[in-house]
C-alpha cells in the first residue's frame, strides 16, 4: 500500500469466512452482508454511527481489547471473531450492564415478542441477574398522541434522537442530564411535531417508545402481517397491516428500497385508527320522508338504479354530474366511469382540489415526462419547489430531498408563505399568492427574454412586477442551471391557485428552456390512475366548476366528502343541497351526506379492498384486502358491478378483479387533441395584484387529505393537526384589525361553523388569512383561496 | 409558524460578542455563553422562554440548548435567590469536615440543598462536586467567590455579610 494508494477492495476474515469489503466500511456492514450476525442496539444501517451501546463488541486479532464492530473500519488482512470466548464475554458483560437498570416488565410491555433487547438477552445474556440493588426510574413524558413512552426501559442507544435529527430534519429529542440521571426528553417535555415521528417506535430497540393508539391492543405474535400500500399520497409506500380476528390493529412499514426504504409517514402509519370510527357507514341507507333510514342492499341498489334512470330519461344525461376521489382504486375508477358512461353521463371529475381549469380537461395532464422514481429524487442536483409544503404533502419526498441536500443538492422554495420545511433552502422568502406567477415569469424572462413574444406574451407584465431582487433571481436561476439533473416541482398550492394554469404554463416553458425535469406532484394517492382512466374514453365532460354552477339534478359521489375534499366545499355543498338527488358511495358519513343524500351505498375502505394504484412514478402497484369490509359494506368494484347489472348495462359481469384491468387496458388510451396546450385561454388579470386583507389561503391539512385520515382520532390530536385548525394572520394585520392572538372567531352569520383560534405569524405576507382546508374547521370559510366575503373581523364574531 | 420570541438588545449584544469569537459555522459554540448571560440578566435562573429564544437566536433546535442547560450544574432552570451558596462535599472537603459545614448551613437557614430561603435571600445549591480548592478544604462558593478553611463561625460571618 505504501500509504498512498487505497486499494479498491479490502480482504478480511470474519469467523474464518473470507470477505471482501470497500475501504471505509465497518466490520458490522461486512458481517451483515455475508450473513454473520453481530448483536447491536445503537447501530442502524440508515442512521449515522453513534457507537454508544457497545453490544457489538468483537475480537479482532492483534487488537489489545474488544472493538465495536459498528465503528471499526475494516483493514486489509483483518481477522475478526464474533463468537470467540473473548467476544462472547464482552457481549455478555455489555448485556449485563444494560439489564442493570432495565425493568423486568416484559409481560406488560407492548414490545414483548418483538423486542431487540429481549431477543439479544436470550441469545447473549445470562439467565439470571447478579444485580439486586434498586433500579433507577425515569418519569414518562407525554410526547403526543402517537407515541407512548416508558422511559425507564430506555437503554440510551440514541436511535430516536438521531432519527429525528438526521432523517426527519429537526432534532426534537435529546439525551438530557448526566450519568444515571440521563433521560431521553423532548424540548421542555413537549410534544414531538415531526410528520415522520412514528418511525422512532420501530427504531427503539426496547419498549421505551411504543405506539400509543396500539397500546395494549394485542400481543405481537397473535397478529397476521399482511402487505398493503399507502393510501394518502402517490408515493406508493409499502406497508404491513397487522390484523387480529378480522380487524386492522396496527400499520408498520414494509421495506421497499427504491420507495419508502424502511420508513413510513405518520399519516400512512396511523390513519388506520380511522377505520372503525363512529362515522363508518355499516349498512346501506335510503332517504324516506326526509329521513335517512337503513335499507337492504337489494333495496338501496334498486332505489339508486331508479333514480339514475329517471333523472337521465327525464332531464338528460347532462343533468347528472359525478365526482370521484383520487383515492379510489384503478378498478373502482374505471367501473365508476364505465357505469356512468353506460347511461350517457360524461360529467365526471376527480380534480377535487383544483382551482383553475383553463388549461385542459381531465386526462390532459402530461403523465410521462413529469415523473421521478423515489430514488431519482435523491440524485437531483438541484430542486426548485413551487407551491408546496412538502413535509405535509409528500413527507417522504421531503426526506429524500433532505438526503439529496446532504449530498450537495441545492434547494429553493417559491411559496406564498414560508413553511417550516426542515430543508436547507437557498431561497425561502414568502412571495405571496401572485408572487408564484410573477417569480416564475421573471425567471423565464431572465433565462430566455424571447419567450414573452408568442403565446406567453401575457407573462411580461407579471415578470416586471415580481419584486425579486437581481440577487434573488440569481439564486433561483442557479437552481435551474442544473439542467436535466435538476427538478422543478409543482405542489398542491399550484393546484389550489386561482392562476394555476399560468403557473403550469410558465413552469413548462421554464423546464423546456432549462432542461430541468418538471414534476407536477399528483394530488391524491391514485390521481395518476384517474388520469389514465379518463383517457379510456375519447371525449370528456365539463370540468368541475361547471358541474356545480348551475347545480345539476343529480350528483353522484364516490368516496368524496364535498365540504372537505373540494377546493370550494361551501359552494359544492350548496349545489348538492339544491339538487333533487344525491347518490353517495362512501365508507364514512360526512355531514353533507347525512343532510342531502338520497341513497348511501357503503363501500369498503382501502385496507378492506383489493385494487391497483398508480404511483407518482407512473408505476402500478396492486394490493389485496387486509381485512374484510366492516359491517355490511362491500368492496367498491363489486358494488359498482351490482349496480351496473341492476341498470341492465352490458359488460358488468366480472368474476375477478383482474378482468377489470384487462378490459381497461384493451380500451387503449385517447389523449385529447390539442388539449395539451397549457396556455390560459381567457384574459385574466394583467399582472400581480396587491393582496388585500382578508385574502384567505391554505393548503390541504396534513391530516385532512381524505375521508380515511380525517377519521383517525390520534392524528387529529397531533400538534400538526392543531395548526391546521388555527387561523393565522400577519401580526400587523392582527394589530390593525384589533384581533388579539388567542381570540376565538367564527364567520359571522354561521352559528354552526366551528370556532377557531387566531394566531399570528410573520411567515405570512400582509393581507393573508391562512387556514388549511380539508377539516371541519374550514367549513364556512369559503374557497381554499380567495378574498373572504366577510368584513374581517367586523362581521366575525369574536367569542373571547 | 410560532410567534417570535425575543431577547433584549443588551443581551443580544453580549451574545454577539461571543458569537464573534467562533467561526461562522461554529455559532452553536456560543450556547454556553448565551445561557450564562441570560441567567445573569434573569435574576439567577433561565426561563423556558429564554431557552427557546436562545435557540432561535443561534439557529439551533431548542432541545439542543436545553440539553446543554441541563448538563452543566451551573445553570439554574428554576427560580433561585439573590445569593447562591455551594458547599463542596467531595472527598477532600468531606475528610476535612464539610458535613459539619453543610449541617450548620441547613440548620441556620432552615432549608435543604436545592431550596431557597423564604425571603429570597439565599439559595443552597444541591450537592456540589470538587471545586478544585482542595488545599483550602472545607470550602464553599458564594456567588462565584471562594471561601476556604471554613468553620461554622466563619460561615455565619459570611452569611451576615450578604444582604
Ligand atoms: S428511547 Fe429507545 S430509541 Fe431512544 S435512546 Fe432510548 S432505547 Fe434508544
Ligand atoms: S451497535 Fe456498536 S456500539 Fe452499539
Ligand atoms: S474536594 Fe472540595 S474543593 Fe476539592
Amino acid at each position: 500500500m505504501n500509504g498512498n494508494v487505497t486499494p479498491k477492495t479490502i480482504h478480511l476474515e470474519i469467523n474464518g469466512v473470507a470477505c471482501e469489503a470497500r475501504p471505509g466500511e465497518m466490520i458490522i456492514q461486512v458481517a451483515d452482508r455475508v450473513g454473520i450476525y453481530i448483536p447491536r442496539f445503537c447501530y442502524h444501517p440508515h442512521l449515522k454511527i453513534a457507537a454508544n451501546c457497545r453490544m457489538c463488541l468483537v475480537e479482532v486479532a492483534k487488537a489489545p481489547k474488544p472493538l465495536p464492530a459498528c465503528a471499526t473500519p475494516v483493514t486489509e488482512g483483518m481477522c475478526v471473531q464474533t463468537r470467540s470466548d473473548a467476544a462472547l464475554h464482552s457481549q455478555h458483560a455489555t448485556m449485563e450492564f444494560l439489564l442493570i437498570n432495565h425493568p423486568l416488565d416484559c409481560p406488560v410491555c407492548d414490545q414483548g415478542g418483538e423486542c431487540e433487547l429481549q431477543d439479544l438477552a436470550m441469545g447473549y445474556g445470562f439467565d439470571h441477574s447478579r444485580y439486586e440493588e434498586p433500579k433507577r426510574v425515569i418519569a414518562d413524558e407525554n410526547v403526543g398522541p402517537l407515541i407512548s413512552t416508558d422511559m425507564t426501559r430506555c437503554i440510551f442507544c440514541s436511535r430516536c434522537v438521531r432519527f429525528l435529527e438526521e432523517v426527519a430534519g429537526a432534532q426534537e429529542l435529546a439525551i438530557v442530564g448526566r450519568g444515571e440521571r440521563s433521560a431521553v426528553r423532548s424540548f421542555l417535555a413537549g410534544e414531538i411535531t415531526s410528520e415522520l415521528s412514528g418511525n422512532i417506535i420501530d427504531l427503539c430497540p426496547v419498549g421505551a417508545l411504543n405506539s400509543k393508539p396500539f397500546r395494549f391492543a394485542a400481543r405481537s405474535w397473535e397478529m397476521l402481517a399482511l402487505p398493503g400500500i399507502s393510501a394518502h399520497d402517490a408515493m406508493g409506500s409499502n406497508l404491513y397491516g397487522h390484523t387480529l380476528r378480522g380487524r386492522l390493529l396496527r400499520v408498520v412499514p414494509r421495506p421497499a428500497e427504491g420507495r419508502n426504504e424502511t420508513w413510513l409517514s405518520d399519516r400512512d402509519r396511523f390513519s388506520y385508527a380511522g377505520l372503525y370510527h363512529e362515522d363508518r357507514v355499516v349498512s346501506p341507507k335510503v332517504r324516506e320522508n326526509g329521513v335517512l333510514r337503513e335499507a337492504s342492499w337489494d333495496e338501496a341498489l334498486e332505489v339508486s338504479a331508479r333514480k339514475l334512470e329517471d333523472t337521465v330519461s327525464r332531464e338528460g344525461p347532462e343533468s347528472v354530474a359525478a365526482l370521484v376521489s383520487p383515492q379510489a382504486t384503478l378498478e373502482e375508477l374505471y367501473l365508476y366511469e364505465k357505469l356512468l358512461r353506460g347511461l350517457g353521463v360524461r360529467n365526471i371529475d376527480v380534480r377535487l382540489y383544483r382551482a383553475d381549469f383553463r388549461d385542459g380537461p381531465r386526462g390532459s395532464r402530461a403523465e410521462v415526462p413529469g415523473v421521478l422514481s423515489a430514488t431519482e429524487w435523491e440524485s437531483r442536483k438541484a430542486c426548485l419547489l413551487v407551491g408546496t409544503d412538502l413535509r405535509s404533502e409528500y413527507p417522504l419526498i421531503s426526506w429524500r430531498l433532505r438526503r439529496a441536500a446532504e449530498a450537495g443538492a441545492r434547494l429553493a422554495a417559491l411559496n406564498p408563505v414560508q413553511f417550516e420545511s426542515r430543508l436547507p433552502l437557498s431561497f425561502d422568502r414568502p412571495v405571496g399568492p401572485w408572487g408564484l406567477v410573477a417569480s416564475l415569469a421573471a425567471l423565464l424572462g431572465r433565462l430566455d427574454p424571447s419567450s414573452f413574444s408568442g403565446e406567453l406574451a401575457w407573462a411580461a407584465p407579471w415578470a416586471e412586477r415580481s419584486g425579486l431582487s437581481a440577487a434573488e433571481l440569481g439564486v433561483l436561476g442557479e437552481i435551474l442551471a442544473a439542467g436535466p439533473e435538476g427538478a422543478l416541482v409543482l405542489g398542491e398550492l399550484v393546484e389550489a391557485h386561482p392562476e394555476g394554469s399560468r403557473i403550469r404554463a410558465l413552469a413548462a416553458a421554464l423546464s423546456q428552456a432549462s432542461g430541468a425535469r418538471l414534476i407536477d406532484l399528483p394530488v391524491g394517492a391514485n390521481a395518476l390512475g384517474a388520469e389514465r382512466v379518463a383517457r379510456c374514453w375519447p371525449d370528456r365532460g365539463d370540468p368541475l366548476p361547471l358541474l356545480l354552477d348551475p347545480p345539476k339534478k343529480l350528483y353522484v359521489l364516490f368516496g368524496v366528502e364535498p365540504e372537505y375534499d373540494l377546493w370550494d366545499g361551501d359552494r359544492a355543498v350548496q349545489a348538492m343541497a339544491q339538487a333533487p338527488e344525491l347518490l353517495v358511495f362512501a365508507s364514512w358519513l360526512a355531514p353533507s351526506h347525512a343532510a342531502h343524500a338520497s341513497v348511501i351505498l357503503p363501500v369498503a375502505a382501502i385496507p378492506e379492498t383489493g385494487g391497483t394504484y398508480v404511483d407518482l412514478a407512473g408505476e402500478e402497484q396492486s394490493f389485496e384486502a387486509m381485512v374484510p369490509p366492516w359491517g355490511d359494506a362491500r368492496t367498491g368494484w363489486k358494488v359498482l358491478t351490482m349496480l351496473g347489472q341492476r341498470l341492465g348495462l352490458s359488460g358488468f359481469h366480472y368474476e375477478q378483479r383482474v378482468e377489470i384491468l384487462e378490459e381497461m387496458r384493451a380500451r387503449g388510451s385517447h389523449p385529447l387533441n390539442g388539449a395539451q396546450s397549457c396556455i390560459p385561454e381567457r384574459e385574466g388579470q394583467a399582472g400581480p395584484q396587491d393582496v388585500r386583507f382578508p385574502y384567505r389561503m391554505g393548503r390541504r391539512a396534513v391530516y385532512g387529505t381524505d375521508p380515511y385520515v380525517r377519521r383517525s382520532t390520534p392524528l387529529q390530536q397531533t400538534p400538526l393537526a392543531r395548526l391546521s385548525r388555527t387561523l393565522f394572520l400577519h401580526p400587523d394585520d392582527a394589530r390593525e384589525q384589533g384581533v388579539q392572538p388567542g381570540a376565538r372567531v367564527r364567520p359571522a352569520g354561521k352559528p354552526d361553523a366551528p370556532v377557531l383560534t387566531v394566531a399570528v405569524s410573520n411567515r405570512l405576507p400582509r393581507g393573508i388569512v391562512w387556514l388549511d382546508s380539508g377539516t371541519e374547521s374550514a367549513v364556512g370559510w369559503g374557497p381554499s383561496w380567495g378574498r373572504l366575503e366577510l368584513d374581517f373581523p367586523a362581521s366575525t364574531e369574536i367569542l373571547i | 409558524m410560532n410567534p417570535p420570541t425575543t431577547l433584549s438588545p443588551e443581551i443580544c449584544r453580549e451574545i454577539d460578542h461571543w458569537i464573534a469569537q467562533y467561526p461562522p459555522e461554529g455559532r452553536r459554540s456560543a450556547t454556553l455563553a448565551a445561557l450564562r448571560i441570560v441567567q445573569e440578566h434573569g435574576g439567577g435562573w433561565i426561563r423556558p422562554e429564554s431557552i427557546l429564544a436562545i435557540a432561535e437566536y443561534l439557529g439551533l433546535p431548542p432541545v439542543a440548548v436545553e440539553e446543554v442547560a441541563r448538563f452543566y450544574s451551573m445553570y439554574e432552570l428554576k427560580p433561585t435567590a439573590r445569593h447562591s451558596v455551594s458547599v463542596c462535599t467531595n472527598v477532600s472537603c468531606m475528610l476535612c469536615g464539610s458535613g459539619t459545614i453543610l449541617d450548620h448551613l441547613e440548620k441556620r437557614l432552615g432549608i435543604r440543598p436545592g431550596q431557597a430561603t423564604a425571603d429570597g435571600r439565599i439559595y443552597l445549591k444541591p450537592e456540589e462536586e470538587c471545586l478544585a480548592a482542595c488545599a483550602g478544604a472545607p470550602m464553599m462558593m458564594v456567588d462565584h467567590v471562594y471561601h476556604e478553611h471554613l468553620t461554622p463561625e466563619r460561615v455565619d460571618e459570611i452569611l451576615e455579610s450578604l444582604e
